[in-house]
């Protein structure tokens, strides 16, 4: 196996757990062998660095209520302000979602297709056709006039 | 090495009804009652601030770090869903305060890092044998090993440093910290993995640039 296909074992290796595969690998492998040897240091060293937490400063947790009562308030106004805010977005949004279908629903679009259109437009009178095509206004009056003259 | 569990929490029954107790603080702080909260807080203290104090390396921000972690988790708590160990949600809140204090930290500061004062340094290897392990060393040559450890350390990328400290000075098991860091098992061995490896870098380059022939 190459190297980087063992780096999730190193952990068990290094607590001393079960890691078979890194285990073989380790020894053909004198790169891997020197990391290990570099890991073993680090976990010598690495201790040094525990420390016991530091003892809170008489006071501590006066203060944290003073905060909590001064930040609290402002950020629940602030988060009080977001939930109606929120709520009147999305009330706006279904009163225009309401809205449109409702004049859609007053104004039916009755079902044409292309070729109706075009069909259509062609028979309306004072329309002049260039080289049989239909411009997009043709269209768009033969449309009206299907709606104003069923 | 001693392996404290996540839901360890300071408090003199055993376990069920430490957490039944938990559990009633919990929902007592969150109907707003703050001496339930202090309760709960009272009883994670020093996890927490071991884990702040081990992070940031700097005991004078340790506080202020903390009334910071404790102020978030009561302002998030209402929103607790008992879904997670309080232990867990309470440690990511705190996680994420200190990864956010070290990256503004990193910015702050310049790339280039004070000088190590070591008269001499042992290799990795050496550290390793036992001849040279710390216990073993005098206490101006440990002293000396601890200052380069700490600046090592804080030389490390906050991401580096965090899974280091969660793993092998906070004591968490790889499982606790996929669930404080919310990542794979897999993906927070491969971390811990690359950060050993970057720390064991840095150590070589500063052994490098101290013998004789560099």
């Amino acid at each position: 196996m190459r190297c980087q296909e063992l780096e999730q074992q190193w952990e068990e290796w290094l607590e001393g757990r079960d890691a078979p595969e890194l285990a073989v690998h380790l020894q053909a492998c004198a790169h891997c062998r020197a990391v290990a040897e570099e890991f073993r240091g680090l976990n010598a060293m690495i201790p040094l660095l525990r420390h016991e937490p530091p003892a809170l400063a008489p006071g501590f947790w006066l203060r944290l209520r003073e905060r909590i009562e001064t930040t609290g308030r402002q950020e629940a106004d602030w988060a009080a302000f977001n939930f109606l805010a929120g709520r009147a977005a999305a009330v706006l949004a279904a009163l225009v979602l309401v809205l449109s279908l409702l004049t859609l629903r007053q104004q039916p679009l009755t079902s044409v297709t292309g070729i109706e259109a075009v069909q259509e437009a062609s028979t309306i009178p004072n329309v002049e056709l260039s080289n049989g095509e239909l411009t997009q206004d043709q269209v768009l009056v033969s449309l009206v006039e299907r709606d104003v003259k069923p | 090495m001693e392996r404290r569990r996540l839901n360890e929490v300071e408090a003199p029954q055993g376990p069920r009804p430490a957490q039944d107790e938990e559990q009633s603080l919990i929902r007592r702080a969150q109907k707003g009652d703050h001496d339930a909260f202090e309760a709960l807080l009272r009883r994670h203290q020093r996890r927490v601030l071991s884990l702040i104090g081990h992070l940031l390396r700097r005991p004078a921000d340790s506080e202020d770090i903390a009334q910071q972690v404790f102020l978030k988790v009561y302002l998030a708590l209402p929103r607790f869903d008992f879904r997670s160990a309080f232990a867990t949600w309470l440690y990511r809140i705190a996680v994420n305060e200190c990864y956010d204090h070290l990256r503004r930290q990193r910015a702050q500061k310049s790339a280039a890092a004070a000088e190590i004062p070591v008269e001499e340094a042992v290799s990795l290897e050496q550290l390793g044998t036992s001849a040279t392990q710390p216990e073993g060393l005098d206490i101006v040559a440990r002293t000396e090993l601890r200052q380069v450890a700490e600046k090592l350390f804080r030389r490390l990328s906050p991401d580096d440093r965090l899974v280091l400290t969660l793993k092998e000075l906070e004591g968490f098991s790889i499982e606790e910290i996929g669930q404080i860091m919310r990542l794979r098992e897999s993906t927070v061995k491969v971390r811990i993995f690359r950060a050993r490896k970057r720390l064991a870098e840095a150590y070589r380059r500063l052994v490098r640039a101290r013998s004789p022939g560099s």
